[in-house]
This record gives structure tokens, sequence and C-alpha cells, in this order.
């Protein structure tokens, strides 16, 4: 029997399929069903009573306002530096080789040099400075090596037409660069929103403990501590909620993307 | 609607929903069967192979005694056939020892019975069934056989001869007396024909198990064991093909000697104390009781259950050596990897050892990620816990853990010191108190100086544990900035004291003895010296250390007594009591055998009453010290801890690195709110 191009295509997937249905979604599957449940070893059925707990819980409140904060605030900075320092780059031939190539190393240091070198230079501040300080200048080289990339990829016709019809570079890249690179541009912000659930790594370290000042109280932190206070249901019902959220969020950005095409 | 996507989900969910059983059912203990009989001036004594009588020998006579294994006398045999041997043993006196004199190791192949006489070296044989007796050789040299094991056409026998301990083989039909040509062998016991197995110390401290085969000197390949102690009272039932064996501590095992890695543990209660060897005959072990002439028997199979070794894992670095005999496979791991143990229901460990005082106890506990220990399994050792470990050891009508060993925190001084200069333990009732009777003592050029560090610790585990029930703890109060006040004015003022010598975290009411006097003593002096200086000391809220928190070294102290830890103020005072503790793994495979090594280490714990204390007082010499210390035991409470990094900000101010006592109050309402509140 013969089988059609696309067919053959996705039987190639298969493989990637099965991965991500036995490493992600039925993991997934069991988190769904601890947040259902009494306690670890009392498996009775609670409906959504974890859910309800966590929701109204004032810790899980602060917590979803701080990341959200972060995002909001991280993610529009983390966008724009990016975009920024890739256009720059761009037009600064091998000293912006050098700045991408610069850009990238702090993703390579150890979070633990990176944390003793910022808890010098910001020994004094009492914000959440020093931690947003962290995730740009950790992360940001990410964004530049994709947005670069993408950068690159656009045809040197289109700015050639732009330019003979009088077009300056602002123009050309508001009118050509963002709009043909928009997918590589979602992408690095759906990027910075997960790099902002991966800061908790630096924060803990930052502060040396568990309970970190309120302003830096994130979900990861009230995820971590009930998953050492051994309450699992919790700790499972929130992700499940920050899971759907992020899905969600990340649904939306591309419907618009459809759309907007 | 997909109905076919619906299906494929149900299924998934389903398999999840299975994938978790229930907690299970503990498994019910098998009763004993324990049948008690007494035989007065016992020396020696075997059991037929059929179980259905036993022989032995008594002190000062030349009888060999034949029972039902009820007791009842069947039949009894003069034996004479060595009246004309000689008289090989020498002795002082005119009376020859009883053990020289009396039948010794009787053991029996078929319907005979073989024994020795040290007194002449002989080496003797009765036919049961018919009473005939003869002696069988007279063993030149010989003067104690250990014990012995018969064969077909051979006799094997653990001797002390002038070369020490060696093994032999006697050869009925020749006469022939040859040593075992195997290096550090330990024991051994009758097989099946001139089978015999040997236990054997590797080179490298470990021991195996081999085949002897006596008529033709054949040894067979080596039984690799995980044992590391030898095993005394090794019989072997060729009908099972099982090996029963003592290590130590009274701990009996039961194993195939072809797979010794494979054990199984029992005990019963009247044998521990037992120091003479056991036999077993037809599933049934007897055990002589030496200083009350008595014999117990009981069926193994009671108690055998096979098992794995099992698995423990450690928080911390543990005080605890002593695991009953058992071979534990044990591991320290921290917190968070357990954490993940427990969210994964591992069922790879059995058990996990760690400290009240830890923060992770609660929330193992509040988890209920344990196996409940049935009352009936420890007993024994439950009715003499202390009423404060066994409440903290219950938690929603389970016993959640098996205390192990547990402290209390507490002040020890010397009265007498204390009443020479106008000062009464009765009048220092508040930490305050205590200082300024230490500063009396150090103004009288006594050690008198004390440590503030682990005062502070102690004031705020009062206040913690003062307020613990509630839904969380308030900070802002008049009674918690006393406790900063004083923190605050005893560190600027009294510096002098806190540069103090020993800084061990005790305070010193009595005076001490220079380490060059006491090397200018000798023997029993220094002993005594070094007594009276560790006595003289004043430990405050000695917690940890097992070798610090000897109480032992006080005994006979004079003046030394033992009192609570006075808190912030008089009507504050509190002991907690710490414990080392077992808990259960819910999924662990090896329930049962968890469960009897649970009663095993309960039994172990309650026999040795200086690693536990128990409520029971009169285990303890009547000393004033020992009963201070369980006075404190009594009024103490169980403690369980609170996380790390909570009272930075405390620590902080009481060593002087924050100075603004709002501050203080400020941040520990607010993480404490937030422990609490998350």
């Amino acid at each position: 029997m013969k089988l059609k191009f696309f067919t053959k295509l996705k039987l190639c997937i298969l493989p990637a399929a099965a991965g991500l249905l036995l490493f992600y979604f039925l993991p997934f599957l069991k988190v769904l069903y601890y947040s259902v449940l009494k306690g670890q070893y009392q498996k009775e059925f609670v409906w959504l009573r974890n859910y309800k707990n966590v929701l109204t819980n004032q810790y899980f409140q602060l917590a979803c306002f701080n990341t959200l904060k972060l995002i909001a605030i991280c993610v529009p900075l983390f966008l724009l530096l990016a975009i920024l320092i890739s256009l720059l780059s761009l037009y600064a031939g091998r000293m912006g080789r050098f700045v991408r190539k610069l850009s990238i190393l702090p993703l390579f240091l150890p979070s633990v040099s990176v944390v003793a070198a910022f808890l010098l230079v910001f020994e004094k501040v009492e914000s959440e400075l020093p931690i947003y300080s962290i995730f740009l200048w950790k992360y940001i080289g990410m964004g530049v090596v994709i947005l670069v990339a993408a950068f690159s990829s656009v045809e040197p016709e289109i700015y050639e037409a732009a330019r003979m019809d009088g077009a300056g570079p602002l123009t050309m890249h508001a009118y050509i660069t963002l709009p043909v690179c928009a997918k590589p541009i979602q992408f690095t912000m759906i990027l910075g929103v997960v790099y902002c659930f991966r800061t908790f790594r630096e924060s803990y370290l930052y502060y040396g403990a568990n309970y970190p000042p309120d302003y830096s109280y994130t979900l990861q932190y009230y995820m971590n501590n009930q998953f050492l206070k051994l309450n699992y249901q919790s700790m499972a019902a929130s992700s499940v909620m920050i899971t759907l959220l992020l899905a969600g969020f990340v649904a939306l950005c591309s419907g618009r993307k459809n759309g907007a095409e | 609607m997909n109905y076919k996507r619906l299906v494929v989900f149900l299924v998934f969910f389903l398999l999840f929903v299975g994938c978790n059983k229930p907690q299970e059912e503990v498994i019910e203990q098998k009763d004993k069967t324990i049948t008690e009989l007494s035989i007065p001036g016992l020396s020696s004594f075997c059991v037929d192979e059929a179980g259905e009588f036993y022989y032995y020998a008594a002190n000062g006579d030349s009888t060999i005694y034949k029972c039902a294994m009820d007791g009842t006398p069947v039949a009894q045999f003069l034996i004479t056939a060595d009246v004309e041997a000689p008289e090989t043993y020498g002795y002082y006196g005119e009376e020859p020892p009883l053990s020289a004199l009396n039948f010794s190791a009787l053991c029996m192949y078929g319907d005979t019975l073989y024994f020795f006489r040290g007194l002449k070296s002989s080496l003797l044989e009765l036919n049961v069934t018919t009473g005939e007796s003869r002696l069988v050789a007279t063993l030149d040299g010989f003067h104690t056989v250990l014990q012995m094991a018969a064969g077909e056409h051979t006799l094997m026998m653990p001797c002390f001869t002038e070369a020490g301990k060696q093994f032999f083989v006697y050869h009925l039909d020749t006469a022939v007396l040859e040593t075992v040509p195997v290096e550090r062998m330990k024991n051994m016991t009758h097989g099946s024909g001139d089978l015999y197995w040997l236990n054997v110390q590797d080179e490298d401290g470990s021991y195996y198990f081999q085949e002897y085969h006596a008529d033709t000197g054949k040894l067979s390949e080596e039984y690799a064991s995980n044992f590391t102690y030898e095993l005394s009272d090794l019989v072997y039932d060729d009908k099972t093909d099982l090996m029963y064996g003592m290590l130590y501590s009274a701990q009996y095992v039961c194993f195939h000697p072809r797979e010794p890695k494979k054990v199984s543990r029992f005990t019963a209660q009247p044998v521990y104390v037992t120091p003479a060897n056991p036999q077993i005959a037809g599933g049934r072990l007897y055990v002589p009781e030496g200083d009350t002439d008595k014999v117990y028997h009981f069926d193994t199979e009671a108690y055998v259950t096979w098992n794995e070794p099992l698995k423990g894992y450690v928080t911390s670095e543990l005080s605890t050596t002593e695991w009953a005999g058992y071979n534990i496979d044990l591991e320290v791991i921290d917190w968070e990897e357990l954490a993940l143990k427990v969210l994964a229901e591992d069922k790879d460990y059995d058990f996990v050892i760690m400290n009240t005082d830890m923060a992770e106890a609660t929330a193992l506990r509040d988890a209920m990620a344990y196996l409940p220990i049935p009352a009936e399994v420890i007993e024994t050792y439950w009715a003499e816990c202390w009423p404060c470990v066994k409440q903290g050891a219950t938690y929603n009508g389970d016993i959640w853990m098996l205390p192990l060993e547990a402290y209390a925190g507490g002040l020890v001084y010397n009265e007498q010191n204390l009443n020479k200069y106008g000062l009464s333990i009765e009048n220092i009732k508040t930490m305050p108190d205590l200082c300024e009777a230490a500063k009396v003592l150090h103004a009288n050029g006594e050690f008198g100086w004390y440590n503030l560090q682990p005062m502070q610790g102690t004031l705020l585990q009062n206040y913690l544990w003062k307020y613990r029930n509630e839904d969380t703890i308030n900070f802002d109060t008049k009674e918690f900035r006393e406790i900063l006040n004083f923190l605050y004015s005893e560190r600027n003022v009294n510096e002098d004291y806190s540069d103090a010598f020993y800084r061990n975290s005790y305070i010193n009411f009595g005076r001490v003895e220079r380490l060059e006097e006491e090397e200018s003593l000798s023997g029993a002096e220094r002993e005594a010296s070094r007594k009276r200086r560790g006595a003289a000391r004043v430990f405050l809220d000695e917690t940890g250390a097992r070798d610090t928190w000897s109480f032992e070294k006080y005994l006979g102290a004079e003046g030394i007594r033992v009192c609570i830890v006075p808190g912030m103020f008089g009507e504050e005072e509190t002991v907690q009591v710490s414990s080392q503790f077992l808990v259960l793994n819910p999924n662990s495979e090896n329930k049962e055998e968890l469960l009897n090594f649970v009663k095993v280490m309960s039994e172990l714990y309650i026999a040795n009453p200086a690693t536990f204390l128990s409520s029971n007082t009169e285990r303890y010499a009547q000393d004033v010290v020992m009963r201070d210390v369980c006075e404190l035991f009594r009024k103490g409470e169980m403690v369980f801890g609170w996380p790390d990094g909570l009272f930075t900000s405390y620590y902080l101010y009481a060593a002087g690195q924050v100075t603004d006592a709002e501050e203080v109050i400020k941040e520990l309402n607010r993480v404490v709110n937030m422990y609490y509140g998350e």
C-alpha cells in the first residue's frame, strides 16, 4: 500500500507524540487526579475543594499577583530590549556579532555566581528590582539569538523596494521587519513568560530562604513550599491552574496571529 | 461527540486510579505457642529427630533422662561405661568442678545418643531403645567439648585444646580423630548422613556457609551471606532444608543455607534472656534458661516470614547503631528527595528515620505518609513510654512512629555550690534569675559564666511552643518584647560573661577542676575527679548527642541536681522532649516483616533504658540525678520543629547584627504568618 506524502509526514510525528503523551500528558493526568483528592494517603474524592482552597488562599493570591507583575513588567522589557539589541547588532557589523555572543554568555553561568554578583550590586536594595534585573540580564541573550536569526531571514529585496519608495529605517522595521517576523517575536514572548517562571532558582538563592520578602513571593515559592510540606493537593491544584492559564495564553497568542494572517 | 476519544481517555483515567491502591490493612501477628517445662539442674540436653522426646543430663549424677515434650518422665539411663576410666582433668581441691563431672554436648543420630564427660575425656554413646551404653573413645587432651553433632559414621565437635578452639571430626568406624581443614571456621551443625554445614568467616570479615562431607573430606562451594556476625546455636532441619541460628541480642534467623542472603528473623519473649543453646527438631525450638533451669519451646512457624533486607532512609546523621540484628540497607537522603519519593508513592524503601524537632516530621505526619503501627506489635514498649512521647507519637488515633531515643533539655546544677553563696534553685524561676545567679558565682571567683546563644534558642522555642496551637503566632506582644529586651540587655551589658572559656552551651554553677590538676592524679582518683568535673558542669538545653547527655556520668555525684530550663517568666518553664523516630512507608512491600522489625526494635530498646528513658522508674538506679531526669521527662512535652530560616531575624538580633526590635517583630510576624497561611 502506498501512503500519501502527508500521511507519511504525520507518521513521522508519532514518536514525538508518544513522548509527549508519556512524559507530559500522562503525568499531567496524574497531577489532575491528585488535585481532586483529599490527600496523598487519603484518597477521598473532594471535587474542586482543593481549587477553592488554593484560590481563596491569600498567599496564593499574593504569589499570583507577584508573578503576573513580573510577567507584565519583565516580558515587554525583555522583548523590547531583545528587538533593539538584535536590530542594532545587525547594523553594527563585527561589533554586533561580538555583542550577540556576549549577550548569550549569562545563560551559561551558574546561578550561584550570578546571584553572588548581584548581591554585591544590590546589597541595600529592598525591592523586586534585583530579581527583575537578573531575569533580564540572564535571559535577554536567548531572545537576541532568536530574533537575529529571524530578522536575518527577511528577504533583502523587500527592504530594497521599500528604500526605493523612500522609507527610512524606522519605517522599514515598523512595517516590514516586525510584521514579517511576528511569529518569532511571538515565540520569544512566550519564551519570556516561561523564563519568568524559571527565575525561581535565582530568587531562592538571592533571598536564601523559602520565605522571601512579600514582593518577591511568586508562584514557585508557593508551590515549592507546598511540596516541602508534602501538601501535594494544593501543589497539584495550583499547577493545574497555572498550566491551564499558560495554555490559554499561548492559544490566545496563536489565535490572534492566525486571525491577523 | 467523539466516543473513541472518550473511551481512550476513560481507559487512561481508570489506569491511573487503579495505580493507587488504598492503604493496606496491617497483617496480624500469629499467636505465640509457648510451653514451659522445668528441669532442675539442667546441664545439657537434646531432642530426638521426630521431636517427640527430649534427653537431658543434670548436675551431679551420671544419668541420662528421657522425657516427653510435655515434661512427663519416660525413662532414665544410668551411665557406667566410663567408671573404670582414669580421670584426665586436673583440678584444685577435693571435688572436680561440675562442668567436668557432668555429661555435656548431648547429641543424637537415630537411636544413638552421644555425649562427653570432661573429667575423663570420655566420649560415650547410649542406645536409647535398648538402654545399652558404651565408652566410644577417650579423647586425650580434650577437656571441654563445647558442642557436638552426630552423623551416620562421624561426630563433629568444636573443642578447647591447648591450641585453642578447634573443630574436630571423629570417625566412629575407624576411631580416627582429625581436624576440619577449614580456616576461620566459627560454627557447624549436622546436615544429613555425614554431611555437616560449616559457618566460616571470610578474609574480609563477612560470613559464608559451606557443606563438609566428613566421611570423604570434600568441601562444597561457598554460599556467601550478608551476615556480619557469626551465628551461634546453628541447627539444620533437613526435612525443610532450613537452618536456624542466633545472631546477637537473641535475634534468631532462619534461612536456606544455600541461599543465606535471604533471611527471615524471629524472636520470642522468653528466648532473649536465655544464655544457653537452643535446639530445633521437628519445627520446634527448645531453649534452656540457665538461671531458672527451664526449657521453653515454641513453634517457629509462628514467627518466620520470608523477606529481603530492609531499606531505610535517614534525613540526618544518626547516633543509632542498633538494628536488632537486621540487615539494614541504610542511606542518607535529603528532604527534597524524600518528598519526591513520597509524592511518587515509591515502594523502594521500607522506613525513614528522622528527629521530631525537624520541621519535616510534622509534614510527614500531617500528610499521613506513614503506616500505622498496631499497638499490639509494640505493646510492652508502648506501655513503658513516657506519656509525652506517646502523645507525640499518636496522631488521628494512629501510632504513626516508633520513638527510638528521647532527649530532654535540662539544666544540671551543683546544689551545694549554689547554697554556699546563698542561692537556691527554688528562687531561679526565670532566665534573668539564672543570669543573676551566674553573676553572683562569677563575682565569687567561681565558674558562673553563661553563653547567650543557647538561651536565645530556648526562649524562642518556649514562646513558640506555648502558642503552637494557635492559627498563627503573634510576636507583637508584651511577652515577646520582654524576651527581646532581655537579649538586648544581656548582649550589650554583660559581654564579659558571654566570652567564657566553656562555650559549649551551658551555665556552670560548679567549680571545675582544671585539666592539669587532673593530670597529676592517677587511676581511681582521676576517674573520680573526672566524674566530679563532669558532674559539676551545668548544661543548658542539652538536647543532642548521647555522649554528652549521659546521665550515667552524673550518677552518685554529690550535690548534682537536674531541673527544667527556666523560661522568660517563672510560670513558662517547659521541658521539650525530642525523639529520634522511625516511620514506616505505607507503600512498602515488606509490611509484615517491617512490623516484625518494629517489634524487635522495640524489644531491643525496652531492654536498654540507657538509650530510651521509659516512664518505668524501677528500671533506673535510685539516684537523685536519675530521679530528676525522670522528672524532666515526666514534665516534658514532645517538640516538633519549625523550618530553618523562619527565625533568622530573631537570631540576627540576638547576635547584634540587627538592632531594631520592631523590625524583628514585624519580620517574624510576616514569615510565620506566611508559613502558617500558605
